[in-house]
């Protein structure tokens, strides 16, 4: 199933939450949702699922509006929030409304229990759930319809390092399968190495869609960490053929502007003894707080 | 529709508040009958059937409000907690998730009614046989507290669904009858009485009058209860539009 996002935005009062989106998620990837917070990812979810009603543009999964799928469960499932369950409900209340309201049979409801671990708490009210058992159950709602496509918002939210794994390992394999999986997330590290695929937006726009690989080849700078005790004397010489050092250490510097080949040639011709020479490619980090630097809408206080 | 249905029933009986509401609801009326029944000192002068309402029908106003209370909680819950964003991304037809509660929820204002009446009927047949107390049961105003009960289940589901934080809709529902209307009825009074009986609630009132006496001019009982019916009617429809065109 592929989701596509054609010109959407949104607007609350004077503030556009989302301005003329477009991307298209395809199936069978993980397709990761990056952007800084208030960027406009929850807003964007909820307009993919008809929950808000966008200014201008459209989504469709598979060519069509979400609402017009009259059991939308079993064809798209969607983690929003795991606070959006009553407190005072069990778990496996929670799951039996949505199933009933889908016409999905109760086994279902143990199925998705079990896929989860939450089998041993579903008689509990949510109330006494950790953040990292609600992410669970809302896991467990999105899978109830066994659909081809899910929606995460922030599904690693509150998990333990043992819980952010298993999400990791169970989203590749949902993606394995050929479902469409789109998961927003400010773990970096964890979208580093869960997603194939990125749609990164700021203040609602659309930054870059591609691949991993193509957003941080283009986004991260690379250079060349060169260590030597002789750093001096090489920064002379590596300046002279325009190349800019930053300082790391008095021994050790990141070099732009030259390749690391040519690093080597300089420090051989003039008897200089090289301790390390590598080249240094960015990381996903890197090139997200570069790309996304000029739209972060709420920054920390110093 | 069905699954709808069935989901809104598992809803209603799944959340704590709501089952506290509901014994709440049934279980004042009773003690109120039981406390009048007991020990009310129901003279020569009183109508029997007035022993009858003032035991059985009036304690059935508690039930109703009550009721209004659990139609508020039926729709603003869902605001409160953000699960109607679960509901509406499971049935994204809206009208269809909004039938289904009217219909589950007006249900269940049906059934507190006959429950409540029943059992206030059951509990003063016992204290008068006690007594020696004779009484002329009317079934008119009975059929109308029933009615009251789902009327007021509605209402408040329209009230909950315009205002949609139950903070703000549970005030409001029950200061308007109990508080503004007596306000404006007072000023109405005073200007001319018979306006008074364009009080959505103290129209609603008639529905469930036991006593032939009328101080005031009222429509008659069928008449004030279509008018609050219409009023109920006309806050579900504006409810209605709103959580259509509201983003969720």
């Amino acid at each position: 199933m592929v989701i596509e996002a054609r010109d959407l935005t949104k607007r609350y009062g004077s503030r556009t939450a989302v301005d003329h989106l477009s991307f298209v998620v395809e199936p069978g990837v993980v397709t990761g949702f990056l952007g800084p917070n208030g960027s406009g990812k929850s807003t964007t979810m909820r307009l993919l699922l008809g929950l808000d009603r966008p200014d201008s543009g459209w989504a469709t999964f598979d060519g069509k509006p979400y609402r017009s799928y009259p059991h939308p469960l079993e064809e798209v499932g969607a983690l929003l929030d795991a606070g959006y369950v009553h407190p005072t409900r069990t778990g496996y209340s929670h799951l039996h409304a949505l199933a009933a309201s889908n016409r999905i049979g109760r086994k279902r409801i143990d199925e998705v229990l079990a896929l989860v671990g939450m089998s041993d708490v579903a008689r509990k009210r949510v109330g006494t759930y950790s953040l990292g058992m609600k992410q669970r159950l809302g896991i467990a709602a999105a899978m109830l319809g066994n659909p081809r496509t899910l929606l995460f918002d922030e599904p690693a939210n509150g998990l333990d390092p043992e819980g952010v794994r298993w999400i990791r390992e169970f989203l590749r394999h949902l993606a394995h399968e050929g479902r469409t999986v789109l998961v927003s997330s400010h773990q970096l590290a964890e979208m580093a190495q869960m997603a194939d695929n990125l749609v990164v937006i700021g203040q609602g726009r659309l930054i870059q869609q591609g691949s991993v690989g193509e957003f941080v080849n283009r986004f991260s700078r690379l250079w060349v960490r060169v260590q030597s005790p002789q750093m001096a004397a090489l920064s002379q010489l590596l300046g002279a053929r325009g190349a800019s050092l930053e300082f790391e250490n008095p021994t050790t510097a990141r070099v732009t502007g030259i390749g690391a080949a040519q690093v080597g040639e300089v420090a051989a011709a003039n008897n200089i003894v090289l301790h390390q020479l590598a080249d240094t490619s960015g990381s996903l980090e890197e090139a997200y707080l570069q790309v996304t630097q000029p739209t972060v809408e709420y920054r920390g206080q110093r | 529709m069905i699954g709808a249905l069935e989901a809104e029933w598992i809803k209603l009986r799944s959340v704590r508040a709501n089952l506290i509401l509901i014994i709440i609801a049934l279980a004042i009326p009773i003690l109120l009958t039981l406390l009048i029944a007991a020990l009310a000192p129901f003279g020569g002068a009183t109508l029997e059937r007035e022993v009858f309402g003032i035991t059985v029908i009036t304690p059935a106003l508690v039930a109703a409000y009550l009721c209004g209370v659990l139609g508020v909680l039926g729709i603003g819950q869902e605001y409160r907690h953000n699960t109607i964003r679960v509901t509406f991304a499971a049935q994204p037809n809206r009208s269809v998730v909004l039938a289904a509660k009217s219909i589950v929820y007006g249900t269940f204002g049906l059934v507190i009614g006959v429950l409540s009446l029943a059992l206030s009927f059951a509990t003063a047949s016992i204290c008068f046989a006690v007594r020696d107390l004779s009484f002329e049961v009317v079934v008119t105003p009975m059929i109308g507290a029933v009615l009251l009960c789902v009327l007021m289940t509605l209402f408040g589901f329209g009230l909950g669904a315009v205002m949609r934080q139950p903070a703000g809709a549970i005030p409001v529902f029950l200061i308007w009858p109990l508080i503004i209307e007596g306000i404006v009825s007072l000023i109405l009074d005073s200007v001319d009485e018979s306006l008074v009986r364009w009080l959505p609630f103290r129209s609603a009132q008639e529905l469930v009058n036991f006593t032939d006496a009328s101080g005031i001019p009222v429509f008659s009982r069928a008449v004030s209860g279509l008018y609050f019916a219409g009023w109920t009617a006309a806050v579900v429809m504006i409810g209605w539009w709103l959580v259509e065109r509201r983003d969720a």
